[in-house]
């Protein structure tokens, strides 16, 4: 399954320092975001990817190991941006 | 005679609210308690409010007044005695509810050197009695309800109102400014006993003057604290100042770009504090700085 992600240009992001406001026009809310997070909606807004893709990019940028528990993590945070409407399964 | 027929039209700040009732005590009052405010005639106003005496079927003998706005009731009567406190709640209403082409912040607001200070804060936080206190030792009255903030030009527009002090908070302000002008104090509403102050002359007189703001500071009054100044991070200043305002939803991408803008502006702490002397002393002593 490759996850994509949902209008991604449409989205007002403020950076304050590495902690993030996300104002998404679609739904009218504003996201309180970490940098995990934004570096993961970029990517997708590049071309839609798996979560091992996700992984392994997201665990080089950062210089973490992309374990298995990194990967959980990484799933537990697609699908609450999934749930917030920001990324999509792509069909 | 105005108030009784047509009504007075008020300025307060940027809007014109036209005021009317024939109830007498009530009259006595706002023309005690509104003397300084400028008066217009001819001009538009964005409110038409209304303060009707009336007696219940069940109580023929007790009287009672409601508020009304373009004719409507939103609030069930009040003892008699409440005409003041529920004319000044009213309008609240109305601001609150109606005004979307400004960011709407819950805030006591000062300006002091062209700086704006806002206090963002929830009832009972001790927003009215802080800003009661600096407007009477030098700083100038924007609101000590809300922040009017024009998303457009980034500014603050002040709307000098009469400020209702609660409960203990009455005699702390008596005992501290005895040069304050307080209304007679009102018992037994729903936010217990509450005097209306009015605000000093020269801020209603300056409410066309705009500012910037430079400070945020999230109020929290503890009675045993003594004054704590903590700074906090821009994206937690963001999220509390957004879920603070009235109609930040209702903006849309307008009210997430103000919030940006006004934390880009501001330096954001939390305060709590006790003493009035002290807190405003720091305060002082930051604007000077500048």
């Amino acid at each position: 399954m490759r996850w994509q992600s949902n209008h991604f240009h449409s989205l007002l992001i403020e950076d304050w320092g590495g902690e993030y406001t996300v104002y998404q026009p679609d739904s009218g809310k504003t996201h309180f975001l970490n940098q995990m997070s934004i570096r993961l909606l970029s990517f997708l807004s590049q071309n839609p990817a798996t979560l091992l893709e996700i992984s392994h990019y997201l665990s080089t940028a950062f210089e973490q190991e992309a374990d298995q528990d990194f990967r959980d993590n990484i799933e537990k945070i697609l699908y609450h941006l999934d749930a917030l409407g920001l990324i999509k399964k792509e069909k | 005679m105005l108030l009784r027929n047509q009504g007075l039209k008020v300025v307060m700040g940027p809007f014109n609210v036209r005021i009317q009732t024939r109830y007498k005590p009530l009259a006595v009052q706002l023309y005690s308690l509104y003397k300084h405010y400028r008066l217009v005639q001819d001009e538009i106003c964005e409110f038409h409010v209304c303060i009707v005496a009336e007696r219940s079927f069940k109580n023929p003998l007790k009287k009672s007044v409601r508020f009304l706005i373009d004719g409507q009731s939103p609030f069930e009567s009040f003892p008699e005695e409440q005409a003041l406190a529920v004319l000044e709640w009213g309008i609240n209403l109305a601001i609150a509810v109606r005004v979307n082409h400004l960011l709407l912040l819950h805030a006591a607001v000062v300006e002091k050197n062209n700086h704006v200070i806002l206090f963002p804060a929830w009832p009972g936080s001790g927003k009215t009695t802080l800003c009661t206190y600096l407007i009477h030792r030098g700083f100038r009255l924007f609101s000590d309800e809300f922040g009017l903030m024009d998303p457009a030009r980034g500014v603050f527009y002040p709307m000098p109102r009469l400020m209702p002090l609660k409960n203990q908070s009455i005699q702390i302000i008596r005992n501290y400014l005895p040069e304050a002008v307080i209304g007679q104090s009102i018992p037994n509403t729903h936010k217990g006993t509450v005097a209306h102050v009015c605000p000093p002359e020269n801020s209603i007189c300056s409410a066309e003057r705009t500012a910037k703001a430079r400070w945020i500071f999230f109020l929290r009054w503890n009675e045993k604290a003594e004054t704590n100044i903590q700074p906090i991070s821009d994206a937690e200043a963001f999220m509390l100042l957004a879920s603070n305002a009235f109609n930040y939803e209702v903006l849309g991408a307008t009210g997430f770009k103000a919030v940006a803008q006004l934390i880009s502006d501001c330096n954001c702490y939390k305060l709590i504090y006790s003493d009035l002397e002290d807190v405003t002393s720091t305060l002082q002593n930051m604007v000077n700085e500048v």
